[in-house]
């Protein structure tokens, strides 16, 4: 009987160990995410410029949703991806529609119940909870363009949270910075700049009570 | 150390996951937060014709920022035309995704520097990471480019024609100590080892270790390390077990360090059985998949249902012997199989003394296999295998010697 070491270690190694490509798929691959059709916590958002470098074309928001089983708050929904038990924990990004209400400020509606919670592979419901809340801003609808990208995190028994974030104003269209991404600082002295070649970027959550 | 091990096992974990190949849109730069710190993703990139896929994230609160490259992931069909037991082809498809590896490393260099500028801070460190061949990119991208990294599991560089040096301590690999792929090439690098309660049973069974009557076999250690105690697997180093439920990394968990100390000796003599048995790549491009599978048993009376019966079986052990249940309660344990005995009477046995959980038994079931006509052929194979390797490396040092002072007499030195 002959036998290869290696011609056992990549199969197996790659496909048996984990059971996932012959065996029951359910955690094996990413199950299919659906919205919740009747959310009801909303909250409000609201992104304030102040100082900016020029105008942004395109401002975009995105809510950020992770999982966890309903009944076992520890324990994080996810997949082993690969089949070599690489944990890939569920995630969701739901844009949401940032509009222009003045000069320098943007308004959207988000809920923090916006993704719909099931049973993905029979072992609990899981529960969804939003984690980020963030915006991109672009000074035209061109992918090449910076992008200025403020976040904020948020907990699930939040009912006004806000965050400033301080942006370098230099990187605005600057083609040396092209498809380059700012986050930018919470702190004004992290970017080793003067104050006035600063601007700024806030972003403020409130629960809408109904 | 801005990064810790827990998050690089994090970060080799996530670059598993599909993304939107190319610089990501809004949507993609989502947050993955691992032990609390928030990394986002910064830029992907997937390449479905060599099968490389890497991603670069940056630490929000310190800008650090990490390359990631996955490891060569499989689909059902490549199996099951019997490409991915090809060995050859694993290192084929390697030699064709480091040059994008070091790519994307190099690009996640541009952005640091951009980040730099823009910040007007130091440029943030650029550090590499990965599991299984994921971890050689990382290797070969850490060295190529002199950064730092961490690996899991990785299968070492150093065999591989890069100029990867062996050792050195400007990378960390941390391995399963009875892990084949990371044992089977020579690692740049550190290597800090972990073991599982399991992985010694299982080396045991196979015959290493002190006092241990039992003939050393690496192949069946193999088999058994990769199906039954999952030692090549991510989640040994995550905070969740294969079931996907809660479950200690071995990384912060001292035991697991500790165990791998007090078998040093078993889990080094296997490894460098494991290292013998590479047997050059060469070697591997005439297995196919049909080779390893007849390396599992297979009852034939169920030839039919073969290759899904056989992996239902072995997939299925680690559970069965975590529960003690199984449905072979029939299969005496201590009743010596006869030495004509066909693979799946085999199996069954192994199975069987394995389930007793008890040293003993195990023991006497491994040696009860040993002696069957089969368990001969193995041990004959794998020996003289072994012989051919000495046999050649013996040859080349000849050779070598006979070089030099060849070179010696063309040109004498002169002090």
């Amino acid at each position: 009987m002959r036998a290869s070491l290696l011609a056992m270690i990549f199969p197996v190694a790659l496909s048996l160990s984990s059971c996932t490509p012959f065996g029951n798929d359910a955690g094996s691959r990413p199950p299919p995410i659906r919205l919740n059709p009747h959310p009801v916590r909303a909250y409000r958002v609201v992104l304030t410029l102040d100082d900016a470098p020029g105008p942004f074309r395109k401002v975009e928001g995105i809510a950020d949703y992770t999982a966890k089983y309903r009944d076992e708050p520890s324990r994080t929904c996810g997949y082993m991806a690969g089949g070599v038990g690489a944990f890939i924990p569920l995630s969701w990004s739901e844009p949401f529609e940032l509009k222009k209400t003045s000069e320098d400020t943007y308004e959207g509606v988000i809920h923090a119940d916006g993704m719909l919670d099931e049973d993905y592979d029979g072992e609990g419901v899981c529960h969804w909870e939003m984690i980020e809340v963030r915006a991109r801003l672009r000074a035209n609808d061109n992918q090449t363009d910076t992008r200025f990208a403020p976040f904020i995190r948020t907990t699930p028994d939040m009912i006004e949270t806000s965050s400033t974030r301080y942006f370098w104003k230099g990187v605005y269209a600057n083609p040396e910075f092209s498809q380059h991404t700012s986050f930018g600082q919470s702190d004004p002295a992290r970017i080793n700049r003067k104050r006035e070649d600063l601007f700024v970027i806030q972003m403020v959550i409130r629960e809408v009570r109904p | 150390m801005t990064i810790s091990k827990q998050q690089y096992a994090g970060l080799a974990a996530d670059s598993y996951e599909k993304r939107v190949p190319g610089v990501l849109r809004p949507l993609d730069e989502k947050p993955v937060i691992i032990n609390g710190v928030q990394f986002e993703v910064r830029e992907h990139y997937d390449n479905p014709k060599t099968g490389y896929q890497g991603t670069i994230y940056q630490r929000v609160d310190t800008g650090a920022v990490v390359v990631a490259h996955r490891g060569t992931e499989f689909d059902r069909e490549a199996l099951k035309d019997g490409l991915v037991a090809d060995g050859g082809m694993v290192l084929s498809r390697l030699s064709s995704q480091a040059p994008e590896a070091i790519a994307l490393t190099r690009r996640a260099l541009e952005y640091a520097n951009r980040y730099s500028a823009e910040n007007r801070v130091l440029i943030p460190e650029v550090t590499v990471t990965g599991h299984s061949l994921g971890g050689t990119l990382a290797q070969i991208a850490a060295h190529r480019l002199s950064l730092r990294g961490e690996a899991f599991n990785p299968y070492g560089a150093v065999s591989l024609k890069y100029g990867v040096p062996e050792g050195g301590d400007r990378f960390t690999n941390h391995v399963m100590a009875g892990d084949t792929v990371s044992a089977a090439s020579p690692q740049y690098g550190q290597v800090r080892m972990y073991a599982k309660p399991g992985e010694v049973v299982a080396l045991t069974a196979a015959g290493y270790g002190r006092f241990n009557a039992l003939p050393d076999n690496p192949l069946a250690a193999t088999t058994m390390t990769m199906l039954a105690t999952g030692s090549h697997n991510m989640d040994n180093f995550l905070d969740i077990d294969s079931a996907r439920r809660p479950d200690r990394s071995v990384l912060s968990d001292p035991a697991s360090r500790q165990l791998a100390q007090d078998h040093a000796a078993t889990f080094s003599a296997y490894r460098n059985d494991v290292r013998l048995m590479r047997g050059g790549m060469s070697m591997v491009g005439d297995a196919s998949l049909d080779m390893a599978q007849r390396m599992v048993p297979v009852p034939e009376s169920e030839a039919a249902a073969r290759a899904a019966n056989v992996k239902e079986q072995w997939a299925d052990l680690p559970r069965q012997m975590k529960s003690g249940n199984s449905a072979d309660q029939s299969v005496g344990v201590l009743r010596v199989p006869p030495a004509d005995a066909k693979p799946g009477e085999l199996f069954q046995y192994l199975h069987a003394s394995f389930k007793s959980g008890d040293q003993i038994t195990i023991e006497r079931g491994l040696s009860g296999i040993a002696a069957t006509d089969l368990g001969r052929d193995f041990r004959a194979d794998i020996n003289a295998r072994v012989d051919r390797q000495e046999q050649h490396a013996a040859q080349q040092w000849a050779e070598q010697q006979q070089e030099q002072q060849r070179a010696t007499q063309v040109a004498p030195r002169s002090h």
